[in-house]
Order: C-alpha cells, then sequence, then structure tokens
C-alpha cells in the first residue's frame, strides 16, 4: 500500500504541486503579516490565494499516460474522489491554521465554501476539457466575481457570486456543495479527454 | 514569413486565446452595468480595466506556446536546426502576440459600435486608451512565453496567470486602502473617472505603453536570449520601463484624468427657454428638455428667474477625498441661468428630474464650497410643486426622520404669511443660496432672519 501511495505521488507530481500550495498561502501569510498591521487579510487577496494554493492542483489530476493507467485493474473512481478531497483538505489546513496567527484568511465556513467551490469547480474542468484547459474557468470566474461580486442581489443571484458572499449566505453555500459533488462525482467519472497517442508517445 | 506566421496562427493556441480573450472581455462588459453603452470614455475605462483579467490569461497563453517544444519533446531536435534561436522564435511570438493584442482591440471596435449608435461624443484619448492595452498584452504574451520555455510543467501556465493577478492586485493596493502610491500605476485596475466628461491624461497612456513595451522587451530577451548578458539585460528593461511607467503619470486622480473641454462643450435643444446639456450626455437632451422646462416654469413663480437652463459641469478633476468639494460643484451657474444635474442612472434621466431641479430653488448646483442646506432646499422645492414631501431627490436625508420632520415645520412656517411674503421669501433664499454666504436659509424661510 505504502508503495503504491509512493508511485502514485510521484507520477502525479504531488510532492511539488502540494509544496507550491503551502508556499502561497505562507507567501500572502507573511506578506500580509510584514505590510499591514490589520490582522484580516483583504477578501480579495484571501480568495486569489486560495485560488493560488489550487492552481497547482490541476496538472496532478493526470498522469503522463492515461491508456496505461487505465489498463491496470485497479478501481479507480473512489481514488480519484480521493485524490480531490484529499487535495482540497490540504490545502484548507494551512488556511484555517491561520485564524490562529496574526494574518487571518477570515472565517472558517467562508475559507470551506470558497476551497470546496473552486476545487470542484477544477474537477468539473479536467473532466470535461482536460488538464491543459481546466484552469482558465476557474481563473475567469474567480476575477470576474472580484470585480463584480458587489453586484449580487440577494437570493439566488448569490450563488454565482458565491465566493464574495459573507458565511450567512446559503444560496452560496449550496452553490459550493453543488460544485464539489458534481466536481468530484464527474472525475471519478471521467479522468478527461484522452490525449492524442501521438502526443503520449513524446512523453513527458 | 507570412506563410509561417500563418502556420504558427493555426498551429498554436492562438485560437483558443483569442476565444478565451473576447469571452473575458464579454463577460466583463456585460457584468459592469450599463453604462459604458453611451459614453466612449467608459467603455475605454472598461475596456481597460478588463486588462487586469486579460493580461493573467495572456501571459497563461504566452506560457502554453512556451511549453510545447519541450512539452513534445522536440527541442533537440528544433535547436539542432541551423538558425539563430531569436529567428526560429520570431513566428511563434508574432502569431500569438499579435493574435492578442488584436483580440483586444477588435473586441473594443466591436463594443464601440454601441456609444457609436448612440452619436456620443468622442474625444480622441478615449480612442487610444485601447492601443495601449494592445501593447500590454503582446508584451504579456511574451513574457509568458519566456516563462513556459524556462520551464516547461504542466502546472506553469495556471501559475503564472494567478501570479499575474497577484501582483496587479498588490501593485492596485499599494499605498493601503485610501491611500496613493506610485506603484499603483503598475497595475491595469485603474480608478473609474467620476464624471462622464473626465478623460485619461495623456500621461497615464503614455505610462501604460512604456509598461507594455518594457514586458514585451524582456519577454523577447528571455524568450530568445541563450546567454546571461540578454537575461540581465531583460531584467534592465523591465526595471527601467517599470520606473518609468509609475514615475510619469502621478499619484492623484487629478494627474490621472483631465476636463476634456469637447465633452463639456453644450447642446441645445430646440425651443424656448433654451436647455442645453454637454456634449457627453447629449443622447438624452431629447427627454430632458421638457422636464428641465416644466421646473422652470415653476420656478417662474419667484421674481427674477432665470430664463436659460445649462447642464452643471465641473471645472476641474474630482479628487477622492477633496473636503473641499460638495455636491454644489466647483463651477457657479452664470447669472439668469439655471445650472441642474440629470441624475443620471443607467444612461436614463431619473424620474424625479423636476423635483432634483426645483430643489434648493433651483440652486443646489451653485458652485459655493459649502454646498447646500437641506432643510431649507427641500421646504422650497416643497413649496415650488406645492407638495408636502420631495420624493426622488438623494441627498441622504430621505433616511433622516429628523430632517424630514424639520422640513415639514419650515414649509408650515412658509405657508402661513400672506401669499406676497411667501414668494419674497423664497426668492430671498434663493439668492442668498446664490451667493455663497453662510446665511441662515432656514431662518429666511421661516421670516426669524433680520432682513
Amino acid at each position: 500500500m505504502m508503495r503504491w501511495l509512493t508511485l502514485y505521488a510521484r507520477s502525479r507530481r504531488l510532492p511539488l504541486a502540494i509544496l507550491l500550495s503551502v508556499a502561497a498561502v505562507a507567501l500572502t501569510w507573511a506578506g500580509w503579516g510584514l505590510f499591514t498591521d490589520r490582522r484580516e487579510i483583504n477578501q480579495s487577496l484571501a480568495v486569489l490565494t486560495v485560488l493560488l494554493a489550487l492552481a497547482p492542483l490541476i496538472p496532478t489530476m493526470a498522469g503522463d499516460d492515461d491508456s496505461l493507467e487505465s489498463g491496470v485493474a485497479l478501481n479507480w473512481p473512489p481514488r480519484r474522489a480521493l485524490h480531490v478531497l484529499a487535495f482540497a483538505a490540504v490545502v484548507s489546513v494551512p488556511l484555517l491554521a491561520s485564524a490562529a496567527t496574526g494574518a487571518w484568511f477570515g472565517p472558517a465556513g467562508v475559507l470551506l465554501r470558497d476551497v470546496a467551490a473552486l476545487a470542484g469547480l477544477i474537477a468539473l474542468g479536467v473532466a470535461l476539457f482536460g488538464i491543459r484547459l481546466s484552469w482558465q474557468l476557474p481563473v475567469c470566474w474567480t476575477v470576474l466575481q472580484m470585480l463584480f461580486g458587489n453586484l449580487a442581489e440577494p437570493g439566488w443571484r448569490e450563488a454565482p457570486f458565491l465566493l464574495f458572499q459573507p458565511a450567512s449566505s446559503k444560496p452560496a453555500a449550496a452553490a459550493a456543495i453543488a460544485l464539489i459533488v458534481a466536481g468530484v462525482l464527474a472525475y471519478a467519472w471521467r479522468v478527461g479527454p484522452r490525449t492524442a497517442p501521438a502526443e503520449v508517445a513524446f512523453g513527458q | 514569413m507570412r506563410r509561417m506566421i500563418g502556420i504558427e496562427l493555426r498551429r498554436s493556441n492562438a485560437l483558443t486565446l483569442v476565444l478565451l480573450i473576447v469571452g473575458a472581455t464579454v463577460a466583463a462588459l456585460a457584468l459592469s452595468g450599463n453604462d459604458w453603452h453611451t459614453t466612449w470614455t467608459r467603455l475605454s475605462y472598461m475596456h481597460g480595466s478588463a486588462l487586469f483579467l486579460l493580461l493573467p490569461l495572456a501571459v497563461a497563453g504566452g506560457a502554453v506556446l512556451g511549453r510545447r517544444e519541450k512539452r513534445t519533446r522536440a527541442d533537440e531536435l528544433i535547436a539542432s536546426t541551423g538558425r539563430p534561436k531569436a529567428q526560429r522564435l520570431l513566428p511563434g511570438l508574432l502569431a500569438l502576440g499579435v493574435a492578442a493584442a488584436l483580440a483586444h482591440g477588435i473586441a473594443f471596435a466591436a463594443a464601440g459600435i454601441l456609444p457609436a449608435v448612440t452619436g456620443s461624443y468622442a474625444g480622441v484619448t478615449a480612442l487610444l486608451w485601447p492601443l495601449t492595452g494592445m501593447v500590454a498584452m503582446l508584451g504579456g504574451v511574451w513574457l509568458g512565453l519566456a516563462a513556459g520555455r524556462a520551464w516547461a510543467s504542466p502546472l506553469v501556465p495556471p501559475l503564472v496567470a494567478v501570479l499575474a493577478l497577484f501582483a496587479q492586485l498588490g501593485l492596485s493596493e499599494a499605498g493601503g486602502p485610501g491611500g496613493s502610491s506610485p506603484l499603483r500605476n503598475l497595475s491595469f485596475l485603474s480608478q473609474p473617472p467620476s464624471y462622464d466628461w473626465e478623460m485619461i491624461a495623456p500621461a497615464v497612456l503614455l505610462g501604460w505603453t512604456v509598461l507594455g513595451l518594457g514586458l514585451a522587451g524582456a519577454g523577447y530577451l528571455l524568450a530568445t536570449g541563450r546567454s546571461w548578458m540578454p537575461r540581465v539585460a531583460a531584467v534592465a528593461v523591465l526595471g527601467v520601463a517599470g520606473t518609468i511607467a509609475a514615475a510619469v503619470p502621478g499619484t492623484e486622480q487629478k494627474d490621472h484624468f483631465r476636463v476634456d473641454a469637447g465633452a463639456q462643450k453644450l447642446v441645445c435643444a430646440d425651443g424656448a427657454p433654451q436647455v442645453c446639456v454637454t456634449a457627453v450626455h447629449a443622447y438624452v437632451l431629447d427627454d430632458a428638455a421638457p422636464q428641465v422646462r416644466k421646473a422652470m416654469q415653476l420656478l417662474a413663480k419667484l421674481p427674477g428667474a432665470p430664463t436659460r437652463a445649462a447642464e452643471w459641469r465641473a471645472d476641474k478633476v474630482y479628487n477622492f477625498g477633496d473636503s473641499d468639494w460638495m455636491t454644489g460643484g466647483t463651477t457657479p451657474p452664470e447669472p439668469g441661468t439655471l445650472a441642474f444635474d440629470l441624475v443620471l442612472d443607467d444612461n436614463k434621466i431619473s424620474d424625479a428630474l423636476v423635483e432634483n431641479i426645483v430643489v434648493g430653488a433651483g440652486t443646489y448646483w451653485n458652485g459655493c464650497q459649502d454646498g447646500w442646506d437641506t432643510v431649507a432646499g427641500r421646504a422650497a422645492g416643497a413649496w415650488l410643486m406645492g407638495t408636502d414631501k420631495l420624493d426622488g431627490v438623494e441627498d441622504g436625508s430621505e433616511r433622516d426622520p429628523e430632517a424630514q420632520q424639520q422640513v415639514q415645520t419650515v414649509l408650515a412656517a412658509l405657508r402661513a404669511a400672506p401669499e406676497k411674503e411667501q414668494v419674497r421669501r423664497v426668492a430671498a433664499m434663493r439668492d442668498a443660496a446664490l451667493s455663497c454666504e453662510d446665511v441662515d436659509q432656514v431662518a429666511i424661510l421661516t421670516g426669524k432672519a433680520s432682513t
């Protein structure tokens, strides 16, 4: 089991990805601590930090050769679902831990909602478009919410602008849950479009 | 060369990037409200601010192309061709860079159809703004391409995109909230103009152009350089360009924008009495003129009423946090001319335009630094309208029950006086408001003033 995990982590380039995720959170956290005296981190910056921490997740969601892996007699769907959830959990830990320090990323509920929504969106994108295109939707939608989040009217319209809603917003929480569930299920069911065999031959 | 660029356009991720840029621009414009439908300044601003998102996308798009050689393990094969690296990379650099820049420019031209059909005033500077953005897009693509060539991991495109966002957000927050810093000039998320006649200053456009050229130069040197010399040169180019771009435009809002005399030129409606609005707001003139004339008719109850109405204009740029700037503006109206504000919302004049003009007996835009007296102004307006309350005037007192109560008291005291005395008092209050002197206008209306 241990050996399988090691091989899996290496084939998915996980060590580097996790290192970068944690470094991203540490960068914002240390920068905020150094340059300001306020404790609570600017909400836009906090959301961008969540995005920056989740960006390394994207390339870990496919190996170098999908057709080779699919030939292995393993029960892949639960493993893939676990991959997304575990990565989201790893990203959440340093974000939540900031509550005990001098620079705070915001309430736990908001952070978990944002991580769930973005991780779900990434997983959904990977299942539908593959790892090379899946970063585009999360990046664009996060920035558009950042610029126009104040336009959200109360009610169901809070759902599309979920990242910038208060913790009490039910539509935002529901949208985040829907995104993570849909993302995990879609990615468990399908790893994404196959890379062209000619390109796999070149290898990573 | 043209054939090679054509091949690169089809082979590379140019089409994806163009679609992404156009899609993001459309989404940003659609979400940002209707302000830009009618004025070129607002369209330029919205379209230029979209660079906050588009530049990271361009950087990421360049990184995707930069990864190509190593991703396909063709780098050694390609390196063995007998051509200098710069020459080898140029078709790809040009194809993707020009595609991204043109996508940005064409998006502006397409969106510009809307303000063009309303026949709104177009200043040259507002049309130059997108050109600086096109240079920046080219620079972003080339810098991203250098990043992708340096490190060909699948992690690079999303990471550089978010890092570019991070950098811009950090730069635009430099100096703390409400503060100012030259570093803010390096972010494309600029402060919006306060009024439609405020045009971006040429120095700001120059700064962004230099910044875009710096990004492009550094990207080209980093992508094509083979030794440490061009790499050092790239850092130097970026440093110099960044310093110029930060220092040249200045830090205050009044440095970034200037009042465009052409946009403020008055356009008048046919018929009498004369009603004029600024050229940028000419599109509402037909809707506004009957309302303004109705308000002037009400004001004619008073002796010495204005015979002409002109939209209020500012003579300087609104600087955030100006303490001497009240809503009364900075330009006193000419004698005999009524100054009014169109109270535009969603490109339409307010339903309560008449109320907004007669409030304060037509003196709300008096150009006095002390602004106005809310209670006396509302009482005089309600008296002119012949009502007890003035609805639809946004001066903050609507949610202040105490002020509302005071208005009723003043109105009752005013109406208790004989007819002629009422007219005299309101006219005296109007003259006091126009004179900019600190007199108790409420006392004039209630008859407690010594005069």
